[in-house]
């Protein structure tokens, strides 16, 4: 079963990173969350039953685990200091390509957690059925919620602000 | 203006090679962990919390036990009160802990993203709720006890001029007590407001 899910995650990869990027963007303990995701994802492996794609169990499972974090942050009793080592934020690139994606990413990171769900999904080209199945909203809704994040989105990249 | 292709930004942007947050990570070591690090930590520091005040408090009801029934020590209402203070403080403070060590370890991974979120709202909702009732019948009873202590201290109802020197101090811990239960809503309120907020934002 180990192999299975090691496989399985390896070719999945892109998914986990991209989730970390947008829940955890410029977060010095990036990587450690993208740990805590591979290990409740481990915890949650015998509970996915081929009913789902598996990326359809990872999206869920990942996009859960990525807000329970949020949660726990937000309950940490006090500031932990951060090591050098730890505080490792690129520094920003001067290509268009890396503008875009920074640009793309601050404005996503103004959302709130179930919208950068939503929108994540959306934009890794997930039908609305897909996408409904993974919150748990009807397909009808999903529709109406893609439209108010992206009118929220627009409005954030062309104005820089909320 | 919605003239921006999002999803054409996306996957220019996502056209070059992702970089890898954990580069080299190995996935059969990572998934042998319980936590990771700074989660693990997060939890640690509560569990630390946790057993450094049942332990105080323990100790503190272990003395009192003592005092009270195995040397029948028969102390007045104005020397309990510093006693029952901090006996509350210990109590709601390990409370408090454990509660919160409750709330993060508490998930839904498999459940879709907004029934997980509802199931976590409501476990939120009905440990405030726990903690809001069982404060409030714990300090009323202590209340009507503390009423009724001094009462057979002064001798009766009759005595009740306003003339003892602890009727003040009394009035102002009855108050306190009868207070604390919204105290304790309050303090679970403000510990809990980023996540209810997120929550809410949530919903709408």
């Amino acid at each position: 079963m180990k192999d299975e899910f090691i496989a399985l995650v390896n070719k999945h990869e892109g998914i986990l990173q991209k989730i970390c990027n947008i829940y955890f963007f410029r977060n010095p303990y990036k990587e450690d969350y993208y740990q805590e995701i591979l290990i409740r994802l481990w915890k949650a492996y015998p509970g996915f039953r081929n009913q789902s794609k598996f990326s359809t169990w990872l999206y869920r499972v990942a996009l859960n685990t990525a807000i329970d974090i949020i949660r726990k942050q937000s309950l940490r009793p006090r500031y932990t200091e951060i090591s050098k080592f730890e505080y490792n934020i690129p520094e920003s690139e001067s290509n268009t390509e890396s503008d875009q994606k920074e640009k793309l990413y601050q404005a996503i990171n103004h959302l709130s957690d179930i919208d950068k769900a939503i929108i994540l999904l959306h934009l890794e080209e997930l039908s609305y059925q897909e996408i409904g199945e993974i919150i748990g909203i009807s397909e009808g809704n999903t529709g109406v919620r893609i439209g108010r994040i992206k009118h929220q989105l627009f409005k954030i990249l062309e104005n820089g602000k909320h | 203006m919605e003239n921006i292709d999002l999803k054409a930004m996306w996957q220019k942007a996502h056209i070059q090679n992702q970089e890898k947050i954990s580069d080299g990570a190995n996935i059969e070591e990572i998934i042998k962990m319980n936590h990771c690090k700074t989660i693990s930590q997060i939890l640690a520091d509560v569990k630390l919390r946790i057993l450094l005040y049942s332990l105080i408090l323990s100790v503190f009801i272990g003395l009192m036990i003592y005092a009270f029934i195995y040397l029948g020590i028969n102390f007045s209402i104005g020397s309990i009160i510093p006693f029952t203070l901090v006996g509350m403080f210990l109590l709601i403070s390990t409370t408090m802990e454990i509660n919160r060590f409750a709330v993060l370890t508490r998930n839904a991974d498999n459940l879709p993203v907004e029934a997980s979120q509802n199931y976590f709202r409501k476990k939120l909702n009905r440990m405030k709720s726990i903690d809001f009732l069982s404060y409030l019948i714990l300090l009323y009873l202590l209340a009507i006890l503390v009423i009724r202590g001094y009462i057979q201290d002064i001798g009766g109802f009759k005595n009740l001029s306003g003339a003892n020197e602890f009727q003040p101090l009394i009035v102002v811990f009855i108050f306190i007590l009868l207070l604390t239960p919204w105290f304790i809503k309050y303090q679970n309120n403000q510990r809990y407001r980023k996540i209810v907020s997120n929550l809410h934002n949530d919903e709408d």
